[in-house]
């Protein structure tokens, strides 16, 4: 609506500049009409902006720039085939322009659909093993006569899968967060206090590796929503003790940058091959891999991470760690320093 | 735990699977159990069982987990756990300012459960206030101290250079050891109800005292960061909450 007033208000601005110049060719007024006509469709969405455009600009072409000026007229003999004339063509504009826009947005979901099957079937095959195992070992226990050692061990599986499904549910939780970005809730965080309560609950897990952080002199203000960065970090941690072979530790390095603080994960483990590094973070690794039934994939783990911080404006990057492992480093936006005696 | 008067738990979860798992972990451990399936039979429990502990779940078929907690609240200082989903940061806030004393997270294993189950017992019998306090007016945890008498901090014998507000927050903490203060309650407590503060002066106020107290600010020892709902001090404990 906004746009239609505005850009039929300076059409009619432009046109009377122009036949003010040129008093007897009203041939200017309607193809700046129809220029008008052809922004509006491009801006607005739908189609009836478009004609309601055209047939106010119709009307106007007749009330200021034809004779008589300032007055409707349909007595002068051409009138009515030039109304008609423009009217249609106005309205064909709108039309086509309408469709081309419609074409794109499909092209849109056509890929946006895409992005959610795959995702959908690496969650599927995510969940599908460990739920067997736990099926499996449970009926063991309960149909067979097994030693007690048998049992602990089978119990044992049944946590270390029920905990990972944990996992794979709290970043799908996420991801319904951040695709519907109201539920976002932004505040202020110290980050060390977030990176500190990360490397806490990272602690609690079975199999994890010593966290050393880098602290930056100053205290530093980021805005974000500290569970999701939190799960970021967890993530990554995560991802090192479940691929990183033979790594014995993570660092974390901090540094700040023309209003960004980068984070950095590092381990000292077996790397990633640079022939993988790309696919590695949008979840295509996953779908492409031969063995499709090794259980740990780094697929949904790191795309959370990737739309996660996206939806705050920085970025992730994937590459080779000083301490001779992977490094998984990302950005965010950050505040001005704060000083507190 | 042969040969003493069992304490009483009471459950309050409406999930038979969680229900059936807190039961078995709980009277395993020695504690009598009763149970309630929703909120009115919960508050009908409280009344005629007057248990020593309430495990509560804030999502209940029948009411909104906060208006047990007020009702609990209005004539005994029983201890309540609440047990929430991870999801929802705001509840854990809303129930530890309405009178819960502790939260624990879905999922949780039983060793974490029966630390917070023993800590809130404990809790009700040394009363509100820290009890340590009482005996020389000093809280010590680690190599951590707080002289309530001197108003001042040490860590390893030496003072800590702490502005009064850092003071201030850092002795309202070692008065509730192991115990969550969220966001709010410390705010209201420090600079009253009305005040206009918001939650980024608590966190730099925190960043700065970590910063004087802590060896690894990332790492903190003494000081525990709940995301997204408060703070907790650590508490002293001769059993360690992580053995088998």
């Amino acid at each position: 609506m906004l746009v239609l007033l505005l850009t039929l208000g300076a059409t009619i601005g432009l046109a009377e500049l122009l036949s003010s110049v040129d008093d007897d060719n009203n041939l200017f007024a309607m193809a700046v009409f129809i220029m008008a006509v052809v922004i509006v469709a491009r801006w607005t969405d739908g189609y009836i902006w478009g004609i309601v455009a055209a047939i106010i600009g119709t009307f106007c072409v007749n009330y200021f720039f034809t004779y008589p000026f300032w007055a409707f007229s349909i007595s002068y003999t051409g009138y009515p085939l030039t109304f008609a004339v423009m009217l249609i063509v106005s309205v064909l504009i709108s039309t086509l322009t309408t469709r081309l826009k419609q074409q794109e947005r499909l092209r849109f979901d056509i890929e946006r659909e895409k992005m959610y099957s795959n995702l959908l079937r690496a969650i599927a095959h995510d969940l599908r093993t460990p739920l067997t195992a736990i099926i499996g070992a449970s009926s063991a226990i309960l149909e067979q006569e097994l030693s007690a050692a048998d049992q602990i061990r089978l119990a044992e599986g049944i946590r270390k899968d029920a905990e990972w499904l944990v996992r794979v549910t709290e970043n799908l939780l996420s991801v319904t967060r951040v695709s519907n970005h109201s539920m976002i809730k932004k505040e202020d965080e110290v980050l060390e206090e977030i990176i500190g309560s990360a490397i806490t609950k990272y602690h609690r897990l079975p199999g994890s590796l010593p966290v050393e952080s880098d602290t930056l002199r100053d205290i530093i203000l980021v805005p974000m929503d500290a569970m999701l960065i939190e799960q970021v970090l967890i993530n990554l941690f995560d991802n090192v003790s479940a691929h990183a072979e033979g790594a014995t530790k993570i660092w974390i390095h901090l540094r700040k940058e023309n209003g960004m603080v980068f984070i950095s994960v590092e381990d000292d483990g077996c790397g990633i091959p640079a022939s993988i590094l790309p696919q590695i973070l949008d979840g295509t690794y996953l779908s492409k891999r031969s063995r499709s039934d090794d259980r740990r994939s780094m697929g949904i783990g790191l795309s959370v991470c990737r739309s996660i911080i996206e939806a705050h404006d920085g970025q992730l990057f994937a590459g080779k760690s000083r301490h001779g492992g992977a490094a998984f480093e990302f950005s965010l936006p950050c505040k001005e320093d704060m000083h507190v005696g | 735990m042969s040969g003493k008067v069992f304490q009483k738990i009471l459950i309050i979860e409406d999930d038979p699977g969680i229900l059936n798992y807190l039961e078995t972990t709980v009277s395993a451990a020695g504690y009598e159990t009763v149970t309630a399936t929703d909120g009115k039979l919960a508050l009908h429990m409280v009344a005629s069982h007057c248990p020593d502990c309430i495990l509560l779940d804030l999502g209940l078929p029948d009411m909104d987990g906060i208006d047990i907690i007020t009702s609990v609240r209005k004539w005994t200082l029983t201890p309540i756990i609440v047990i929430s989903a991870r999801s929802s940061d705001e509840d854990k806030a809303v129930a530890l300012d309405s009178g819960a004393d502790d939260y624990i997270t879905k999922p949780f294993s039983s060793i974490e459960l029966l630390a917070r189950i023993r800590t809130a017992l404990r809790h009700s019998l040394t009363a509100a206030e820290n009890k340590e306090i009482g005996i020389d007016g000093c809280y010590r945890v680690g190599e951590l101290e707080i002289d309530y008498k001197k108003l001042r901090v040490c860590v390893r014998g030496k003072d800590v250079h702490l502005t009064p507000n850092e003071f201030r927050i850092v002795a309202l903490l070692g008065k509730h050891p192991g115990r969550v203060l969220t966001y709010k309650s410390i705010l209201r407590e420090l600079w009253g109800p009305s005040a206009l503060m918001d939650n980024k002066i608590l966190r730099v106020h925190m960043a700065s005292i970590r910063r004087k107290i802590e060896d690894d600010p990332t790492n903190p020892r003494y000081i525990f960061t709940e995301v997204g709902v408060g703070y907790r001090i650590a508490e002293n404990t001769q059993e360690t909450d992580d053995q088998h």
